[in-house]
């Protein structure tokens, strides 16, 4: 999942990309509106994440330009005000949803996910499914014909990435990005390795995960052939 | 608020524009280091990524200080903040901003030729204010914009710094928020702060029509 994050204070902006990313979501950050509607109106994300104060132009005048230029996708304001004008306000320009500054982590992610849940079909977060393959991001277990399967934390991050883009083919790159830190390179064939692992696990349902070859691998509902 | 007179009224719009902003500028920091230790306990990490954590908070925390030092500092007698007996080194006052931003490749500070300049005032409020121009500077520039501060005057009875933003500079809005500091005592807590100090100390914050703010001090011998 592809989040725009638009916040001029550096310190909240690492802190949503690091926290973001560590839940696996593909992040991209700026710090002015400006920038921010360049990039949203380029399309290609699942949400954006708003501050409202910034350098250029509020947030809630960015979100109507958004919205007037045809770019629907949904955005969770950030602001510290909170009275009730402002978070009206906030949803008549066309904002999804509206989180006061200081917030919870855990509730910004709750929101991300409720407000792209609306226009999607994929869940972001709670349990994940694909087949005989089940996978609690909460709980951090995963079943393959309601039997537990016991993954190493990075056979569960792969896995649980796969699943977030299931049917899509997911770049080596993309795995490398947001299971590895981008520390693995992605020609070498660690990552192939630990694909081997979790699909020796995963057992009669391991032909789900599809390698496509010279770019990744998809993950899909119906077992198939290695393409 | 229309039954008061409208010298309280604009009293009164002052103080809320003031609170909003001293609520923000706490705000900030505040939310920085709650959500970096909520995300820091969320699994189990090395200690070096404790380490980098802690450093994050340790910095939101220090600027938490000196929010509170500023506040301290509005609430003082303006003697006590200009203190004009005391004369000190320019090339001290750069030397101590520079040594906050040693670290950053998109903040320079030119020191060389301002040790023979003594400007009038508490070396500790002065590298203050300089230090809160930057920062607003710093945070209104556009995406990839280098800020500098140099001397560009030294003569005369006044010493000219310039805040300045290369290009692509400073967002439009940023200088409104300057003239407005420079027109009332009013305006965001830091811009706020390093007014009161620089024009407790005979100098004035000058906003320039480019991308520059320039900072007045008195010289002293």
């Amino acid at each position: 999942m592809r989040v725009l994050v638009v916040e001029d204070e550096a310190a909240t902006r690492g802190l949503l990309e690091r926290g973001l990313r560590e839940e696996l979501f593909q992040v991209e950050a700026v710090a002015d509106a400006t920038s921010a509607e360049s990039r949203a109106c380029a399309g290609g994300f699942d949400a954006i994440v708003l501050d409202v104060c910034l350098p250029d132009h509020d947030g809630f005048t960015l979100c109507r330009r958004l919205r007037a230029r045809g770019v629907d996708t949904p955005v969770l304001l950030l602001t510290g005000r909170s009275s009730l004008a402002d978070r009206v306000r906030g949803l008549d320009v066309g904002g999804d949803d509206y989180l006061a500054k200081p917030f919870a982590f855990e509730e910004l992610l709750a929101r991300l996910r409720a407000v792209t849940r609306r226009g999607r079909s994929r869940h972001l977060g709670g349990v994940l499914s694909c087949g005989s393959i089940e996978l609690d991001q909460h709980a951090r277990r995963v079943t393959v014909d309601n039997n537990r399967v016991v993954l190493s934390h990075t056979e569960f991050r792969l896995l649980e990435y796969l699943m977030r883009r299931a049917e899509d083919t997911v770049s080596r790159h993309d795995l490398a990005l947001y299971v590895w830190d981008g520390k693995d390179d992605c020609g070498s064939n660690v990552m192939d390795v630990y694909v081997s692992y979790l699909r020796k696990k995963l057992g009669r349902a391991s032909g789900l995960i599809r390698t496509v070859r010279g770019i990744g691998y998809t993950m899909t509902a119906q077992d198939g052939q290695r393409v | 608020m229309s039954e008061l007179p409208p010298a309280a009224a604009t009293t009164l719009t002052d103080l809320q524009a003031f609170a909003a902003s001293v609520a923000h500028e706490i705000r900030t920091p505040l939310s920085a280091a709650a959500g970096e230790i909520e995300i820091a306990l969320r699994r189990q990490r090395s200690t070096h990524e404790y380490r980098d954590a802690l450093q994050r908070i340790s910095f939101a925390i220090s600027e938490l200080i000196d929010i509170s030092a500023d506040l301290t500092l509005l609430s003082e007698p303006l003697e006590a903040v200009a203190d004009m007996s005391r004369s000190v080194s320019l090339d001290t006052i750069l030397s101590r901003v520079a040594d906050r931003y040693a670290s950053r490749d998109d903040v320079a500070v030119a020191v060389e030729g301002t040790s023979t300049t003594r400007v009038g005032g508490s070396e500790r409020y002065l590298t203050r204010a300089i230090t809160l121009i930057v920062e607003h500077a710093l945070r209104h520039r556009r995406a990839g914009a280098r800020v500098s501060l140099r001397m560009v005057a030294g003569a005369g009875p006044r010493v000219r710094l310039a805040v300045e933003a290369q290009a692509p500079g400073i967002w439009p809005q940023a200088w409104t928020a300057l003239h407005d500091a420079a027109d009332r005592p009013v305006g965001p807590l830091r811009l706020r702060t390093a007014r009161r100090i620089l024009e407790g100390s005979g100098g004035a914050v000058v906003p320039s029509a480019t991308d520059a703010v320039h900072i007045e001090l008195q010289r002293t011998a």
